[in-house]
């Protein structure tokens, strides 16, 4: 019934007045997740994380996990010393996805705007729908029922609605798990105006000392605080702060399928440990370039800045960038400059905690070739060796090949939960003067990642190579060959 | 203090991870795929219920999972790969 009154409207993600959105949070998602496979885990204290042993965080507490203060964000090693008892599952992302995906489905029967605001949460927008004040409570129990009937009880998703994004967020957090809150408009000053700054969406802790400091504590205070001093304190930010203080936000919920345009790709990786070994970090830093070239070539963008970021032992961060005379999507470029900056800015003796590659400057691949015209664009073996390896990836997954450097530790090959290449390798060489060279190979290879015929490990004869991989001319591979 | 010195277990300690092939009466019926029983080390267990399901890609293939409660109640995850047309054992509940 709904579904068809969405159709009705005459532009998605209308702004001004006479909004009707809808914030739908899904209750501990990843938790309830495993509790909905898992249904003996139900009322038990469970959060999602990594081994407590490493450096993970809880990614999501069950209500249960929460009475001990455990929270998102916290080290697992925090959790367990909280509680004990603690369940700690592993998780599953693409079951996380699929969820969410699915989710995302049954609020398109009430709407055809809806925007995904993170994997667990989502604008609905629905205005010109059917729903409408009056009835909007029980649209939402709708919602609600769906979602149990979709993937039973263990489920729960909290609403708030209200005449705009800011408001239905901030008051869909006030009745978890399960509930549902309407501000109707005229009513945000009577709820919020009491409560403190940093109950506003979008306030963090930076911004709230700020406040602090100017002697504003509550919503309601900022809403009354002079709009030109806030201006000369935060700029332009300093209106957008008073028109959320006074409940008021204009930001149209923009439908998934209208996506945002992307402004940088980047990757970054926590080490396991922290190392002082700059050729380790290079080589998480090949890697995260690797999968940034390949996101950039699968969306079909280009960027000219890259910046490389790394974390030291004493969360001590630095970000540097680098813009270059042309654009690229290809990982040796990314990881040259970006080699090149950990080179410059790397501090010998200060362990490397976290690093990072991001790309910017970013333009469409069809952009690119107006400019094309007149910077002839280099078509050499490599590119030839990047869309065989897409290729690859393609068909058989992002696992399925790999550079031959990258492949450091034995046991990333053997635990692969599930096949995904027949147990042999693909050597693909390009030699300096640009021939290349493609050769089949079965075998090991040592702790370094050298090419061996190293025998296999013991109890591995029923377990295959998971991987194929390549190597090029910038990788500097010592083994036999 | 080392977490697992100190509380004695890893994370998850009830799952554990099996990754065996495994035979499986399937159900395909208007599009979709159930696994109805499995047999497993020789034995054989019926499926009760499905708990959950959810697909990833692998380049052009799917892996379909299944989170399963036995009529044992007990759990066990099961992926079928439309690559190879087989079915997977992946992990189960130690707990049950």
């Amino acid at each position: 019934m709904l579904a068809r009154g969405a159709h009705h409207r005459v532009s998605p993600g209308k702004t001004g007045p006479h909004r009707l959105i809808f914030h739908i949070d899904m209750d501990a998602f990843f938790a309830s997740v495993e509790v909905m496979c898992r249904p003996k885990l139900k009322g038990k204290p469970v959060i999602v994380s990594g081994k407590p042993a490493s450096r993970s965080v809880v990614a999501a507490a069950s209500y249960a996990a929460r009475e001990y203060g455990i929270r998102s964000g916290m080290s697992t090693v925090e959790a367990f010393r909280r509680c004990p008892h603690v369940i700690a599952v592993s998780g599953s992302p693409g079951q996380y996805i699929y969820v969410s995906l699915e989710l995302l489905r049954i609020y398109k029967e009430h709407s055809t705007i809806v925007e995904p605001y993170s994997i667990d949460e989502a604008f609905v927008d629905m205005t010109g729908t059917e729903c409408t004040w009056k009835n909007c409570e029980d649209v939402a129990r709708e919602i609600k029922e769906k979602i149990r009937e979709r993937f039973g009880p263990n489920l729960t998703a909290s609403i708030g609605i209200g005449p705009n994004k800011l408001i239905a967020k901030m008051c869909g957090g006030m009745d978890k798990p399960d509930g549902i809150t309407v501000i109707r408009p005229g009513e945000f000053s009577s709820v919020f105006h009491g409560l403190a700054v940093s109950e506003m969406w979008g306030i963090g802790a930076k911004t709230e000392i700020a406040l602090n400091l100017m002697g504003v504590a509550t919503i309601g205070e900022l809403s009354n605080y002079p709009v030109a001093m806030l201006r000369r304190r935060f700029g332009i930010m300093g209106e957008v702060l008073h028109l959320m203080a006074c409940g008021q936000d204009d930001t149209p919920v923009t439908p998934y399928f209208e996506g945002m345009p992307v402004k940088s790709m980047g990757h970054e990786h926590t080490l396991a440990e922290d190392t002082w070994d700059i050729m380790e970090a290079e080589k998480v830093l090949l890697r995260l370039c690797d999968q940034v070239a390949r996101r950039m070539r699968k969306k079909q963008y280009l960027g000219n800045v890259i910046s490389m970021r790394l974390r030291f032992a004493d969360f001590d961060s630095i970000s540097r960038q680098k813009k270059i005379k042309y654009y690229t999507d290809e990982e040796r470029t990314l990881y040259k400059v970006a080699r090149s900056l950990l080179h410059q800015y790397w501090r010998p003796g200060q362990a490397i905690r976290l690093v990072g590659v991001n790309c910017t400057g970013l333009i469409k691949v069809r952009e690119w070739h107006q400019i094309d015209l007149f910077m002839q664009r280099e078509e050499d073996a490599h590119r030839k060796l990047l869309s065989a390896v897409d290729a690859i990836r393609d068909k058989f997954g992002e696992h399925a090949i790999t550079r031959a450097r990258l492949i450091t530790h034995n046991t990333a090959l053997w635990t692969n939960n599930r096949r995904v290449a027949e147990p042999r390798f693909l050597k693909m060489s390009v030699g300096t003067n640009g021939s290349r060279h493609k050769s089949l190979m079965a075998g090991w290879h040592d702790a370094s990642g050298n090419i061996d015929d190293v025998p296999l490990p013991p109890g591995l004869s029923s377990s295959p190579f998971d991987m194929l991989r390549y190597q090029d001319a910038d990788d500097k591979v010592t083994g036999k060959h | 203090m080392h977490a697992d010195n100190f509380y004695g277990m890893d994370a998850d300690a009830m799952i554990q991870d099996i990754n065996e092939d495994i035979t499986v009466l399937t159900r395909f019926s208007g599009g979709h795929l159930d696994p109805l029983r499995f047999k497993w080390k020789s034995r054989v267990f019926d499926v009760d219920r499905v708990t959950g399901k959810w697909e990833e890609r692998e380049g052009h293939f799917k892996l379909h999972h299944f989170a399963v409660i036995t009529k044992e109640e007990d759990y066990y995850e099961l992926i079928y790969n439309t690559r190879t047309m087989d079915w997977m054992l992946s992990k189960t509940d130690l707990e049950g």
